[in-house]
């Protein structure tokens, strides 16, 4: 368990985040949602240490993060940042970066046989020679997911992993990620920007305003009363066969009931 | 010291000897039949010294002939031009090593080599290098040390490798016995003035030198010039103000000169020098290094502008005889 | 296994490739000479007497060596210094970094007459100390500078070439003051040249570069890391800001000490780095070395050029690297430009 306790971030003088309270459990993908500037980067890049903390606690399970070097918290957490700047590294050069975390410069059987059942699972064959700023958006971000993973870390940052992404690329990153925190029990922390991935995808819902925390809530349990706080605009959240369905602000038909849509309005 | 004692002796022992050179180089020599010269001047040297027959070998700079050094004039030509070339020539360039090396010369000479370059060159090509001089700012080791006796001791240096005592004394001999001569003579005082002086290239009038040699034999200043030492370039405006009575202009800089005066009219009227006429052309004072025996022909040619009766013909002729062996028209552009 | 070993084949036979050709310069080097490049010669080379291989030991062997190890320094250092930076414009000369190292040098050299009174031994290793000294407040002033999240790489080249007219402009300052006769001392720290080769001082730079080349394989893939970002290097553990910081130092080092007894030799440690990647792509485990590799090629062909293009003069090398590089270096600008 990720334990996060009143925790406070600033640089020079600006606050960034204040007051954050969190317990995150194994095998769950929390996904951070929020207006711009609330802080969602910030949290992640707190957690990694990239950014420094001003006052509070962090801890997995009984390793505290907070006192220790960036050296020693990398080594349970992956973490993938929202930028990842155009290189001619191929993508098995990328891939070989996350073992050396811990192998340095030879590589172990180990190291092999972990990026060898990455390509299998990832279907990468077919560019491991190629550079990766060769490669489109939608491969880079399956290249830099399984990077992370290959880190085996017990906590995995994303920072808007599919933001520019086509819908089909979008689910398949989603489905692997949620499959992937399911199976190799990670704990994995998301900023995402699109709010029906975030309310389809997610077990837990972390809403960021303003640099708080405004609530921190099971994805099933989440209202429309929160999102339009969370927001500050109206929106209607209704369910169908279990799952949920968010449209925000008004309508721009006129006349609902000729609405050829056959939705149950059931709201909560 | 003594272990210098006993180097010195084995040296001997062993049919080498010792030398130290201008840059107080020990340098060790075994055989002087073939030899070759670096840089500005010490071709000169070794013409002085009547030496000329043992060069292997030559460099580019050497080949012009041209009347403003009249060592080149009594240079066997044919002789030198069938020589290898070395290098370019120049001062502080370094010459072609390999060819150097493939020439296996006995002793290399130089001048205005710097003590790094010279040792360059004598580990690299396993020769003896033995550095000249000229005296301050041209290449002595010291900045205070006369050009002429500097010349002396190069000279001597020379005698001592080459076995050439008695030509030595010869040269040495005739030069205190002109220094003697002109010290005699009382210049009157008058401000003076000397441009054109070469140095590194050709320049105008407003090139001078503090310790103009054939004023020091006639223990003239030059005043324009009065806490430098050395070459100099002068200003126009300061010259104005020092307004020479006399002027005495170098005859290798002549051309530039006259273009000169030319589009500075309006300036150089103002010069008493100019008004009065009283501009005089002295024999070429340094071209690859310095023509040590114009500077006593112009000691003589500036006593005789200040009224003293003097042939310089015959002054030349003399001077001439002495030092290059023949009296030669030089022509002087 | 995965097809990793073809791609690393590639990579390997380049590899490869590269070594060969210095082999063969090498070989091209000692031949070359008063004659120009006379093949026959390759068997007198073995003579052990004789004009020749005087010669071919006390001019040719110390040349080649030299040119193989400046080099190789040159080279490594300005790929080291374009993977921390993120700046492929940058190295030594174009960082204004070598323009220092000579300034330090010449003040060593005159200000101390550092020959004169001391052992060789003892007045190189001052040279060599006040060319670090110098060259790293040139270092630290463009490491604080590329801090600058918003700096443009061009700008900090431009900076980079101020910092080196700077320091430029002193050294021409203590030569004007310097004692006359070394006319040549200008001009030597202008354009690098290899003719004052000695072992002592093609030891001292080899021993300095074997210790680079073996340390880089313990970091190399930090390179790598930092050419993802950032943020995700640190996230990977990596000290970004002593990464930057020791590796510069380490770069300006190598290229110091080169300086300090060859002068200044430009766009080697630019261009070097370049063709590597040209071929092998960014990967550092390749980069590093190949781009040492490339750098003594470069400078040992430069070699050859300037001792037989104007026989029987020999040109400082670092015209010839200048003339040769300078074209070069406009035409990787203009291919950012028209990139952008």
């Amino acid at each position: 368990m990720l334990k996060i306790t009143n925790l406070h971030v600033k640089v020079k003088k600006k606050t960034l985040l204040t007051n954050i309270n969190l317990e995150l459990k194994l095998k769950d993908l929390n996904i951070i949602i929020g207006p711009n500037g609330a802080g969602k980067s910030t949290l992640l890049k707190s957690l990694v240490k990239v950014i420094d903390i001003h006052k509070g606690n962090i801890s997995l399970d009984e390793i505290e993060f907070t006192t220790a070097s960036i050296n020693s918290v990398s080594k349970y957490i992956a973490y993938m940042a929202q930028f990842n700047q155009n290189s001619n590294l191929t993508t098995l050069d990328v891939l070989e970066i996350s073992r050396r975390k811990y192998s340095g410069f030879s590589l172990r059987e180990h190291d092999h046989k972990l990026i060898e059942n990455s390509i299998n699972e990832f279907a990468l064959q077919k560019f491991l020679n190629r550079d990766i700023d060769t490669l489109s958006g939608g491969e880079r971000q399956k290249i830099f997911l399984a990077a992370a993973i290959l880190q085996e870390p017990k906590i995995l940052l994303l920072d808007e992993p599919i933001s520019h992404l086509d819908p089909k690329n979008q689910i398949e990153m989603l489905e692997l990620i949620r499959n992937k925190t399911k199976e190799k029990e990670f704990i994995t922390i998301t900023v995402l920007h699109d709010l029906q991935n975030a309310l389809h995808y997610a077990d837990k819902i972390i809403m960021l305003k303003n640099k708080e925390i405004l609530y921190f809530e099971n994805s099933l349990n989440i209202t429309q009363k929160m999102i339009s706080k969370l927001f500050d605009t109206t929106c209607k959240l209704f369910w169908q066969e279990g799952h949920p369905f968010l449209f925000l602000g008004h309508s721009h038909h006129n006349n609902t009931n000729n609405h050829s849509h056959k939705k149950e309005t059931n709201d909560t | 010291m003594r272990l210098l004692f006993l180097i010195i002796l084995l040296a001997l022992t062993l049919n080498a000897k010792i030398f130290v050179d201008m840059y107080d180089r020990e340098v060790e020599i075994t055989d002087n039949n073939k030899i070759v010269c670096l840089g500005p001047g010490t071709l000169r040297l070794i013409t002085y010294m009547q030496l000329e027959k043992k060069l292997i070998g030559i460099e580019k700079k050497e080949l012009r002939f041209s009347p403003n050094s009249a060592y080149s004039l009594v240079l066997d030509k044919k002789f030198i031009k069938s020589l290898p070339i070395v290098g370019q020539g120049g001062p502080g360039k370094m010459p072609n090593l390999e060819t150097l090396i493939s020439l296996k010369p006995d002793v290399i000479f130089t001048s205005i080599l710097s003590p790094k370059q010279v040792a360059l060159i004598q580990e690299k090509t396993k020769t003896p290098v033995i550095a000249l001089s000229y005296g301050s700012n041209y290449g002595g080791k010291n900045n205070k040390e006369d050009k002429i006796e500097a010349v002396k001791k190069s000279m001597l240096l020379i005698a001592q490798i080459m076995d050439k005592q008695n030509r030595a004394d010869e040269l040495i001999t005739f030069m205190n016995k002109q220094k003697e001569a002109l010290k005699k003579i009382t210049i009157d005082d008058k401000a003076i003035y000397v441009g054109g002086v070469a140095y590194k290239g050709l320049h105008g009038i407003t090139s001078t030198e503090s310790d103009y040699p054939a004023f020091k034999l006639l223990n003239i200043k030059n005043p324009i010039l009065q806490n430098h030492i050395g070459h100099a370039f002068v200003n126009k405006e300061t010259l104005l103000s020092f307004n020479p009575e006399i002027i005495f202009l170098d005859l290798v800089s002549r051309k530039i000169i006259l273009e000169e005066i030319e589009k500075n009219k309006a300036i150089y009227k103002h010069i008493q020098a100019f008004k009065n006429s009283n501009i005089y052309w002295l024999y070429p004072s340094n071209f690859y290094n310095t023509n040590i025996e114009n500077i006593y022909i112009n000691s003589w040619l500036i006593a005789s502008h200040f009224g003293k009766d003097i042939d310089i013909k015959k002054v030349k002729e003399r001077v001439y005889k002495k030092f290059l062996g023949k009296d030669i028209n030089t022509n002087v552009q | 296994m995965y097809s990793k070993h073809l791609y690393s084949k590639k990579r390997f036979f380049i590899a490869i490739l590269l070594l060969c050709i210095t082999i063969s310069l090498i070989w091209i080097s000692l031949i070359s000479g008063n004659n120009g490049i006379v093949f026959s010669d390759t068997f007198k080379l073995l003579e052990a007497k004789g004009s020749f291989s005087i010669i071919v030991f006390e001019i040719r062997v110390p040349r080649t060596l030299a040119a193989f190890v400046v080099g190789a320094s040159l080279g490594l250092s300005g790929a080291m210094m374009q993977a921390v930076l993120k700046n492929p414009l940058a190295s030594p000369f174009t960082l204004g970094i070598s323009q220092a190292s000579a300034f330090g040098a010449s003040f060593a050299i005159i200000v101390f007459q550092s020959y004169s009174s001391t052992s060789s031994y003892e007045a190189g290793f001052i040279t060599a100390l006040f060319a670090f000294a110098s060259s790293m407040i040139c270092t630290l002033l463009i490491v604080s500078l590329g801090k600058r999240a918003n700096m443009s790489a061009e700008s900090l080249i431009l900076f980079g070439v101020a910092l080196g007219a700077f320091f430029s402009a002193f050294t021409m300052l203590l030569q004007y003051f310097a004692d006359d006769i070394d006319a040549a001392a200008t001009l030597f720290w202008t354009f690098g040249d290899l003719s004052k080769a000695s072992m002592s001082t093609i030891l001292a730079i080899g021993l300095v570069l074997l210790i680079c080349l073996f340390s880089y394989f313990k970091i190399f893939w930090k390179f790598d890391a930092l050419m993802l970002g950032e943020d995700s290097a640190k996230s990977l553990g990596i000290n970004t800001q002593n990464l930057r910081l020791g590796s510069m130092i380490v770069a300006s080092f190598l290229s110091a000490i080169s300086v300090c007894f060859f002068g200044i030799i430009g766009f080697v440690g630019l261009i070097a780095p370049h063709i590597v990647r040209l071929f092998i792509g960014s990967s550092h485990k390749y980069v590093l070395p190949l781009s040492a590799l490339s750098g003594a090629i470069l400078l040992l062909l430069a070699d050859i050029v300037s001792r037989t293009i104007l026989l029987p003069i020999t040109i400082p090398v670092g015209i010839i690297t200048s003339m040769l590089g300078a074209p070069l270096f406009l035409y990787f600008l203009y291919k950012r430009s028209s990139r952008c």
